[in-house]
């Protein structure tokens, strides 16, 4: 419950001065062109806050914050790494990142073609090619067709190419 | 005509200093280009571009500031000749407009120089139609907008509600502006669409732009996730501002006459 509340507020706030405005807008000119154009357009803005808070609550009651923050896989990255925009090329050769720093659920990689790859996480569930595997960090060369489930796992980050390792 | 070389005189500093920053900027470049390492120059160029463009919003910010604060202010002798407000909002508007779309031709143009230097392979129309999406879906407006803001202001003072109540009615504008342009997205898919560039960056420069090596052509590898680039957003921008020039003139009439 205490997780809604700074959120609750930043929405409250936000709504008063739209409906602030709306009212000084009505209340404090003699241009009637001025007058009838803000008080729409601050109560659009009033009424667009409020959907956000209410999209947003719903979303957060649905899901729960951690998730969110965490995030999901998208996709599956199928295959090598061309279109990838998380790729570092260094001396040890190139290297694929998907990490999430909080929680990550339902996320799934498969490899389209032999690969190096490396698989860190602090807890969860994680299967590779169907085995569960212990939290920790492995290393490892992957055959095409090998497939990483992340079911749910904390802290997961995988690595895929030459360059991939634990350190 | 008078009012033109009116509204050039007063924001002449403003005027002066931002051409002569992105000109400046463009002689460094062509510089780099010319002398030193293409390769750095178009890093750079990255790097410079997202640190300018920014600069394009002073412009209307400062018509909105010295808007809120004519009618008392020590121009206000223009005012003792009535004309229309269209005259004068207009005038403010193409002074803006124009000197925007000079800024950002020069940094639309340098950035194209320096990528074709680099051996990054566009159509010779991406450019253009570049500016033009630019110019007539956000900076269109946004000069408009800065124009009804100074308005808005002075329409409540004496007070304090003027920026409250300007700002209200900015975001507010804003919302509907999204608004409209999702709607238009989802409906106005009959509107012709920019076909999807041909940009193929070379190996050595894709790591520079954060993707894997390897020659990449934009147009196939986009060409299974659209067909095009919507121009719905041009149409949305144009209406926009269309809507807030009435809004302006109107204001203006009622304000700035009284």
């Amino acid at each position: 419950m205490s997780v809604f509340f700074p959120i609750a507020l930043f929405y409250a706030v936000l709504l008063a001065l739209a409906l602030w405005g709306a009212l000084l807008g009505w209340t404090r000119s003699k241009s009637p062109t001025a007058r009838y154009f803000v008080t729409i357009m601050a109560l659009v803005w009033a009424g667009a806050t409020a959907a956000d808070a209410w999209r947003s609550y719903q979303l957060f009651s649905s899901t729960g914050l951690a998730e969110i923050v965490g995030g999901e896989i998208g996709q599956p990255v199928i295959g090598g790494y061309e279109y990838c925009s998380l790729c570092y090329e260094g001396p040890a050769g190139s290297v694929y990142v998907v990490a999430a720093g909080g929680k990550m659920k339902n996320g799934e990689y498969l490899f389209g073609e032999p690969a190096h790859y490396s698989v860190r996480f602090e807890s969860g569930v994680v299967l590779l090619d169907g085995r569960r595997l212990e939290p920790g960090c492995y290393v490892g060369d992957a055959r095409a067709g090998t497939r990483v489930l992340v079911q749910e796992a904390r802290k997961f980050r995988l690595e895929v190419g030459e360059a991939a390792s634990c350190k | 005509m008078k009012l033109l070389a009116l509204e050039l005189r007063k924001h002449r500093l403003l005027i002066g200093g931002m051409l002569l920053v992105v000109f400046l900027w463009a002689a460094w470049m062509a510089r780099e280009l010319l002398a030193g390492e293409p390769l750095v120059t178009l890093a750079v160029n990255i790097g410079f571009v997202f640190a300018l463009v920014p600069v394009g919003l002073l412009v209307p910010l400062v018509l909105a500031r010295a808007l809120s604060g004519e009618a008392a202010g020590p121009l206000a002798f223009l005012l003792t000749s009535p004309r229309s407000g269209l005259a004068h909002v207009s005038a403010r508007f193409v002074v803006a407009l124009g000197t925007l779309a000079v800024y950002y031709a020069v940094l639309v143009g340098v950035s194209a120089w320096v990528a074709a230097s680099v051996g990054i392979g566009f159509d010779a129309w991406l450019p253009y139609a570049a500016w033009g999406y630019l110019m007539a879906a956000w900076v269109a407006p946004v000069v408009i907008l800065g124009i009804v803001y100074g308005l808005l202001v002075a329409a409540y003072r004496p007070g304090r509600a003027g920026q409250l109540v300007a700002v209200a009615a900015v975001f507010g504008v804003f919302k509907a502006w999204n608004w409209l342009g999702e709607q238009a997205a989802a409906r106005l898919s009959f509107l012709p669409q920019v076909p999807v560039p041909h940009l193929t960056i070379p190996r050595e420069v894709a790591p520079i732009l954060g993707m894997a090596p390897g020659e990449i052509d934009l147009q196939t590898s986009l060409q299974n996730v659209f067909s095009g680039v919507p121009t719905a957003p041009v149409f949305v921008g144009l209406a926009v501002t269309a809507a807030l020039l009435w809004v302006a003139v109107r204001l203006w009439e009622e304000v700035e006459w009284a």
